[in-house]
């Protein structure tokens, strides 16, 4: 039994510190990649727990306050979590979509934060195989025309290939790790799988930092342009 | 008192068999100082109670009439015991199940034995589409053994029922300890007696262990609960 919350910072308490670490993020992502804007973004990380969620949620919530139109999909088909974020009833989603051949249109929440939500609906049978189908990659490719950005949720990276599936069709990937949580080794050993998948590393996250203890470290930290063909 | 858990409608699931079991359970209902029973039989697929609101309804029709036909007092309300699962809010949706008599309050059970269906996830499920839920019994599963877990449950917005029998010990020393501790914390809402044709209700005796350890207000908060007409 897994009793968990999730904070969007940037909704709820806007003018914190932490809020404007994600407003950062934004803003790195976007000042990292001018010449080819990111729309598509994945988050992920190497074990659970480690604040992917949590990232994406706050990430989608800066582009709705920027006016952007946003989307946020859950593709942790195992153990999704957008709803709880959210509280919404996952009744409906890429359940429906997948198996009931429904208008994914229909299938979209309209939150009322202003950030669109495709949830993952009922519990899919082989994940893997649903979310390296034409289906699922023309859905994608559907919601990239319709849509400024669109941010995916995924599984950690060590625990399932879904994380490296999806990383494929994606623009980039940003890597969350938690401040005194996330063990080094498995940092590592998720960049490296991803890395070796190919994925466009455009970032990663430390989250968990206690801002009002960290002395100077803002909350979370960012750095740009990993390079991710380094092994190449 | 309200009853808000029994299974006294006949012939629908493991519990009366009868009307006239029914109705000398109600009897028994009474002479315990019940004056408002739920009517709440099993929609559990797995074990074949899969009689819908409708066919219940009709039964519960025939069951209010012989109440006043006998001029028995108690005021029935007619709700499901659900046993939670994917289909649970398509169920409610679409009539097959119900809440407790007119209210938002959703009554769900989950797996005696191991944890299969996700309670958190049920409960924000419910939460999200305006219902309560109020949890059946969680002092009878296995794998909530602790009070955090009642904490969140209880932050996520459910509420919880526990039966009369645990308070009884019927269930051992260790879950009557147990259940004292969360009512001591505040942390259950209602008494129930789960009442099954061979599960006489002992509310009564329940609502006096509560009276003796807490007191008489605390009593009158957990089996004379109104909030459940909310």
């Amino acid at each position: 039994m897994e009793f968990f919350e999730y904070r969007n910072v940037v909704i709820e308490d806007p003018n914190s510190p932490e809020s404007e670490a994600y407003r950062k993020l934004e803003l790195n992502i976007r000042m990292s990649n001018v010449d080819k804007p990111i729309r598509v973004i994945q988050c992920t990380s190497a074990t659970p727990q480690d604040g992917k969620t949590t990232t994406a949620i706050n990430l989608a919530a800066v582009y709705a306050e920027k006016g952007k139109k946003v989307i946020i999909v859950d593709f942790d088909l195992r153990r999704p979590k957008i709803q709880r974020a959210f509280h919404k009833s996952n009744d409906v989603g890429l359940y429906d979509f997948v198996v009931d051949d429904k208008d994914y249109h229909d299938l979209i929440l309209h939150d009322q934060s202003g950030i669109d939500i495709l949830l993952s609906g009922h519990r899919l049978s082989y994940p893997h195989i649903v979310l390296q189908s034409k289906k699922i990659q023309d859905m994608i490719n559907e919601l990239r025309k319709e849509y400024d950005f669109v941010v995916v949720d995924t599984p950690p990276v060590l625990s399932v290939t879904d994380a490296l599936i999806i990383s494929k069709i994606v623009d980039g990937v940003i890597y969350v790790a938690a401040y005194n949580q996330t063990k080094k080794d498995n940092a590592k050993a998720g960049l490296d799988q991803l890395t070796e998948n190919g994925a466009n590393i455009i970032g990663a996250v430390l989250a968990n930092i206690d801002v009002r203890k960290s002395h100077g470290v803002y909350g979370y930290y960012y750095y740009s342009n990993y390079p991710s063909k380094e092994k190449d | 008192m309200i009853d808000i858990h029994t299974h006294i409608l006949p012939c629908i699931d493991d519990g009366s068999p009868d009307i006239e079991t029914s109705i000398e359970l109600i009897k028994t209902e009474i002479e315990q100082g019940v004056t408002d029973i739920f009517v709440t039989p099993h929609y559990y697929h797995l074990r074949g109670f899969i009689s819908p609101v409708e066919e219940n309804k009709k039964l519960f029709r025939t069951l209010k009439e012989e109440v006043k036909k006998q001029g028995l007092e108690v005021n029935l309300y007619l709700g499901t015991e659900i046993y939670y699962n994917r289909k649970t809010l398509r169920n409610l949706k679409n009539n097959i199940v119900k809440p407790l008599g007119n209210s938002k309050h959703v009554l769900i059970e989950f797996s005696l034995s191991k944890e299969i269906e996700d309670i958190p996830e049920a409960i924000n499920n419910l939460t999200a589409k305006g219902y309560v839920p109020v949890i059946a019994h969680p002092e009878r599963y296995p794998y909530i053994k602790k009070i955090e877990p009642y904490v969140y449950m209880k932050k996520m917005g459910a509420k919880i029922q526990i039966n009369a029998s645990a308070l009884l010990g019927k269930y051992g020393g260790k879950i009557k300890k147990f259940v004292l501790k969360l009512i001591e914390k505040n942390l259950v809402d209602f008494v129930a007696s789960d009442m099954h044709n061979f599960r006489m209700d002992g509310l009564k005796d329940a609502y006096c262990v509560v009276e003796k350890v807490f007191s008489k207000e605390k009593a009158e908060q957990l089996f004379n609960n109104r909030t459940i007409f909310n």
